[in-house]
């Protein structure tokens, strides 16, 4: 463990906001559409998706995520907030709870995407091995199976906030390990599957808002697991 | 070492992207989210070795679930289930649907939290809009709906169970629920292609028929699948209580099979086949029958005068000829040459050590209070005077001389007389027997089937003896009821004294109509019709709310249009539901139920039939979630005893779940006010049994999932409890006929007609003997030159877990045999078609159903006959295209009033069908 620095907050900052971006994203899945979900969209004022970069300066998918949510705000705006909340309601249970095989997408589970019949399980296995691995496994109140992309990303959110205490305590060899962990998780999990299912979503969905929603998480798993895989700082 | 970063820089404008896009999002997350920080994962130790534990459950993919299983758990993800070598039930086996429980849990299309449709129209392929709701909100609302009919009027509850909810364990949907909350509509989707009750109950006092390939040397099985088509691991009670193993024990030892069936299935391998006309089953046993009474002349008298009815007086009008004091049936007394009571010494003396006892005459006219009387076997030889194997073979398409034959060889194997010595009891040794199963007995007229099942078995005196047709589990159940024969199992509702449970009354309150048909075992296609007919099923009240668990009339009975037009009436439609099959589409509210691995429960089963050479194990399986709950379901009995108690009536709930799961008169009887939780109940049944230490807690830590131990053997044949002549198998069905002239007087008194019968054509059916009518099949326009018929398949036995919906059990299906996908039809009738193997075929029904599909030739399949494997095709159009292959066969079929049989409420499993080359 080193004596903490300033390379450590910058990438303290980086971890929080990598966090933050997969924690907002698994909430999307992880949490069914309600009455402060309907407020809190309609509340957003037109400003806030004026205040990122055009241009080239933001991925395309996110940029096109931003432009969807922002239709979708504008749509909504004279609807009564119960109507709003049970046409979210439907779409979210139709795009995410893999209720039929022919009912939306293909539910959003790595061992469906990945493993072809029997293979699910093993991929399934896998995916928990990941976790236990790294010390921790779906809580009881995870309800879902291990490999949804819900739980996915919020594992991801998890091994950014386990960066930020490390890098925060200045323990760097601890640091690393998590961003090796998100680095790998990426590309050999949700990098793999993730952006193929959010393509379907925005295929499928009947909101702009989850159509949206699949454009900004396909443009965050493309991205993030195509960076480059991390190296330790102490390595001489 | 160095300080500097070797991390991979980005450059600027990367940065600066990446940047704004985690930017974008957070912020996003930020105004939409209190908090958007990890909350769905728990600490565990990242040194354990890999978490691999193997824990004890058992298997609920059959009706029966005996088998024990052992479930290996790796990273809390279930990688591999297999038997339990140590389950005494299936001794470490497990049949391919017990292997595909994993598919049942890790299904990615089960319901993950109860429903509401928000889409108010309905149909199979109308989108419900579907939303997750919370448990309190769709327990609010079903316990709101259930509650204003319970105070109102409990018929309006249809409370509908199929296979899917009839594991023995599931006490609460069946029966304590339906009865607490006191609907007469219960309604079975199981069974009317299958009514295998009748018959078992009225002889034996059994729910069904067993054989015992312990002992059998010679088994006549028609139309049932016994062997590796049905694939059981265990006794698992209910299924005739043979496991493939025993079975195959048997023909290794060298039990002769003969297999009458139109389609020579896995069993005929080591066995002989004789191929049968559908439905002309009756006719073929008959005519054995007729072989033994007048030309083999070899039956086993002491057994018909001491252990059946046979030798009981029958009048003119067929019923029994009763002493005018007692109201007993008469017997002709050949000691004292006079009509004495059946429990007179002189005729209920029989001993099987001294044949002489027992001395009631068998034949003969006699004159009782100035009125000629036979007995019984006397009308019985007479009935199947004319019933000649040449008679029989113009309508089996069997050989006389084969009947013949097989019937020599039957009457040789039974070895008439012959005794055994069980562990110090002399028993009767009749180590043959005759079997009729679904493809017999599922026609108008099948309880007729059962009835001639009967009379043949009771002629070799293979009724309920070592070797014999036995019932399936090991109990006092032959116990002679008030006219000393084996008591009717409540089931029968015979017309007499406390039996009557379905007694007629106009209007009726049952909508499948039981108080016109109260020997059914289920009729739900009737109900169908009443409930958008009702004034022509004299029904006055309107049915207000479906609960449906378990049962999928769509796919698993016939006509689909009648149930979904039912569906439709109803105001409220909630279902108990593990996947969104057809029936749940129609719901208002789904109550999400857990996989069979995710439960905690237990199943008793107190003696099952023979496993691998042993017989009569009484044992108790035990099982809690092998991992944790994945989604936010519930299982049945848990959400029906939470109703209850909402609704009030947890107090019969309690007291009745005491009486049935043994807790009465102990410690742990439930406590009729209290509200109990499933574990709660769960948790008292194992203390009571094992002591107070010995919760769920104990068998949670101690990892024991099963107990069990063997029956002495000679306990396990049922004529152990009642031998010699302290019961009576009866083989003229008195009371049958008595239930005909019960609805005669009823239907005349109120001036009524069973809807869609003729009523004499109706009345027919209830004789005390079977009597040959022709089914609609043969009847049909001389165009529809073919008949139809399926089977059982072991991956598709109940149609239990969402099988045939998962992709990887049904690409196996396929993968295994074409046949699951195919019309099958002999080679020489195609080429008499001059249709080819793979050409692309419609097959028509006599009823108007269509189906069309490819052909495989064949040579195991009657030259009359098209055959279907199992029974696939779904109908859902969001099912998925997988589900929706294969061939559903049930659309050739129909139940019209006046097609099935009234007596046990089977429907014609077979159609008279024509093909045509696409």
């Amino acid at each position: 463990m080193r004596e903490k620095n300033s390379k450590h907050n910058e990438y303290a900052q980086k971890a929080r906001a990598h966090g933050k971006t997969f924690g907002s994203l698994a909430r999307i899945f992880n949490q069914r559409p309600d009455a402060a979900l309907v407020i809190n969209i309609k509340s957003m004022e037109l400003e806030f998706f004026n205040q990122f970069p055009g241009g080239e300066d933001l991925n395309s998918d996110v940029k096109e995520g931003l432009s969807k949510i922002s239709a979708f705000v504008e749509q909504i705006t004279d609807q009564p907030e119960k109507t709003v909340e049970q046409s979210l309601l439907v779409d979210w249970t139709r795009l995410f709870r893999g209720l039929q095989p022919g009912y939306g997408p293909k539910p959003p589970y790595e061992g469906v995407y990945l493993g072809e019949n029997e293979n699910d399980f093993k991929v399934l296995e896998s995916v928990a091995r990941f976790y236990t691995k790294h010390g921790v496994t779906p809580a009881e109140n995870a309800g879902n199976r291990p490999d949804y992309i819900g739980l996915e990303l919020d594992f991801l959110c998890y091994l950014c906030e386990q960066q930020v205490e490390a890098w925060e305590k200045g323990d760097e060899g601890q640091a690393f390990n998590y961003q090796l962990a998100e680095h790998e998780f990426l590309k050999d999990h949700l990098g793999r599957w993730g952006a193929i299912f959010c393509v379907r979503v925005t295929e499928e969905a009947r909101t702009d808002f989850y159509r949206g929603f699949a454009h900004m998480t396909k443009g965050i798993i493309e991205e993030m697991a195509n960076a480059p895989r991390p190296i330790s700082i102490n390595k001489d | 070492m160095s300080e500097k970063s070797l991390r991979p820089e980005l450059t600027r404008r990367d940065f600066l992207k990446a940047t704004a896009m985690t930017g974008a999002v957070a912020a996003m997350g930020g105004k939409l989210f209190k908090s958007t920080t990890s909350s769905m994962f728990a600490k565990v130790d990242s040194q354990a070795a890999d978490g691999s534990t193997i824990v004890h459950s058992y298997c609920k993919m059959c009706i029966g679930p005996a088998c024990g299983t052992l479930v290996h758990v790796k990273n809390g993800v279930v990688t591999q289930i297999e038997g339990d070598p140590e389950s005494l039930a299936n001794q470490g086996k497990l049949c391919p649907r017990g292997n595909s429980n994993i598919y049942n849990l890790y299904n990615p299309y089960r319901i993950k939290s109860p429903l509401k449709r928000t889409n108010p129209e309905k149909g199979m392929d109308v989108d419900p809009g579907w939303v997750e709701i919370s448990w309190d909100e769709a327990m609010g609302t079903v316990a709101q709906k259930l509650g204003d009919i319970l105070k109102e009027d409990p018929r309006g509850l249809v409370f509908h169970l199929g296979f899917g909810s009839m594991a023995d364990d599931q006490p609460m949907a069946r029966p304590v629920f339906p009865t607490i909350f006191g609907t007469p509509n219960e309604i079975e989707s199981n069974g009317p292609l299958c009514p295998v009750h009748f018959g078992a109950l009225a002889n034996l006092g059994s729910f069904t028929y067993s054989i015992d390939p312990t002992r059998a040397n010679y088994l006549v099985v028609i139309g049932h699948s016994l062997g590796g088509d049905f694939a059981k691991a265990s006794c698992a009670t209910v299924l005739h209580g043979v496991s493939t193993e025993a079975l195959q024990n048997a023909l290794d030892r060298g039990m002769k099979m003969v297999v009458v069936n139109p389609h020579a299935g896995a069993e005929t391998i080591r066995g002989e086949w004789v191929p049968i006309i559908p439905g002309t089953e009756l006719p073929f046993i008959q005519a054995m029958t007729n072989v033994i009474l007048h030309e083999l002349k070899r039956y086993d008298e002491w057994f018909l005068r001491v252990r059946t009815n046979a030798p009981y007086l029958i009048g003119e009008d067929g019923d029994y000829v009763r002493d005018p004091a007692t109201n007993k049936p008469l017997l002709w007394s050949t000691i004292s040459n006079k009509p004495v009571p059946f429990d007179n010494p002189e005729v209920s003396n029989g001993r099987l050590s001294d044949p002489s006892l027992g001395a009631a005459a068998l034949s003969g006219t006699f004159d009782v209070n100035g009125k000629l009387a036979r007995p019984a076997f006397d009308v019985i030889m007479d009935h199947y005077k004319e019933l000649t194997p040449e008679w029989a073979e113009a309508l089996t398409g069997i050989p006389a001389a084969t009947i013949r034959r097989i019937t020599a060889e039957l009457v040789d194997a039974a070895q008439i007389g012959s005794t055994i010595d069980i562990n110090g009891f002399t028993f009767p040794y009749r180590p043959a027997l005759v079997f009729s199963g679904r493809g017999a007995i599922s026609h108008r007229g099948g309880a007729n089937v059962m009835l001639a099942t009967n009379v043949i078995n009771g002629l070799i005196g293979a009724t309920d003896v070592p070797g014999g047709l036995t019932g399936e589990s090991f109990n006092p159940l032959p116990e002679p009821g008030i006219d000393g024969t084996v008591e009717p199992n409540a089931r029968l509702v015979p017309q007499k004294g406390e039996w009557i449970r379905n007694a007629f009354k106009m209007p009726p309150d049952h909508l499948d109509m039981a108080e016109f048909y109260p020997h059914r075992h289920c009729t739900p296609y009737v109900a169908w019709r009443a409930i958008t007919d009702p004034a022509k099923y004299y029904i006055d009240y309107q049915p207000k709310a479906m609960l449906l668990y378990g049962a999928n009339p769509l796919i698993n009975n016939i006509r689909a249009d009648e149930a979904i037009a039912a569906f439709k009436t109803f105001p409220f439609f909630a279902s108990i539901s593990y996947h969104l099959d057809e029936p749940s589409q129609f719901s208002d509210i789904v109550l999400a139920e857990s996989s069979n691995m995710e439960r905690l429960n237990y199943y008793d089963f107190q003696g099952c039939g023979p496993i691998a050479g042993k017989r009569g194990l009484h044992a108790m399986n035990f099982k809690y979630p092998v991992v944790n709950v994945l989604y936010d379901t519930r299982d049945s009995n848990s959400i029906l005893l939470d109703l209850a108690n909402t609704l009030g009536i947890n107090a019969p709930a309690n007291g009745m779940l005491s009486g049935m799961l043994g807790l009465m008169g102990t410690p742990y009887a439930l406590v009729p006010p209290q509200k109990y939780t499933w574990d709660k109940v769960v948790d008292a049944v194992l203390k009571s049994r094992f002591g107070d230490d010995k919760g769920i807690a104990y068998f949670k830590e101690h990892g024991a999932a099963w107990t069990g131990k063997w029956l002495p053997e000679e306990k396990t044949y049922n004529y152990f409890y009642f031998p010699d002549g302290k019961t009576r198998h009866p083989i003229y069905l008195e009371y049958l006929l008595g239930t005909g002239k019960y609805m005669k007087d009823n239907l005349t008194k109120a001036n009524v007609t069973v809807p869609g019968w003729d009523t004499d054509k109706y009345l027919a059916f209830f004789g005390a003997l079977p009597t040959w009518i022709p089914h609609p099949e043969h009847e049909a326009p001389k165009e529809f030159d073919l008949f139809a018929v399926n089977w059982k398949i072991a991956t598709r036995t109940f149609g239990m877990g969402a099988l045939d919906e998962l992709t990887p059990v049904r690409e196996m299906q396929q993968k295994q045999s074409r046949e699951t996908d195919s019309i099958l039809i002999n080679a020489d009738t195609a080429r008499s078609k001059g249709i080819k193997d793979g050409d692309k075929v419609v097959v028509e029904s006599q009823y108007g159903g269509k189906l069309e599909g490819p052909v495989m030739t064949t040579l195991l399949i009657h030259p009359k006959v098209l055959g279907f494997a199992g029974n696939f095709g779904r109908r859902g159009m969001f099912l998925g295209p997988k589900a929706r292959e294969g061939l559903n066969y049930n659309q050739l079929l129909s139940a019209e009033d006046g097609y099935f049989d009234p007596v046990a409420g089977g429907i014609e499993i077979t159609a008279a069908v024509k093909l045509s080359k696409v």
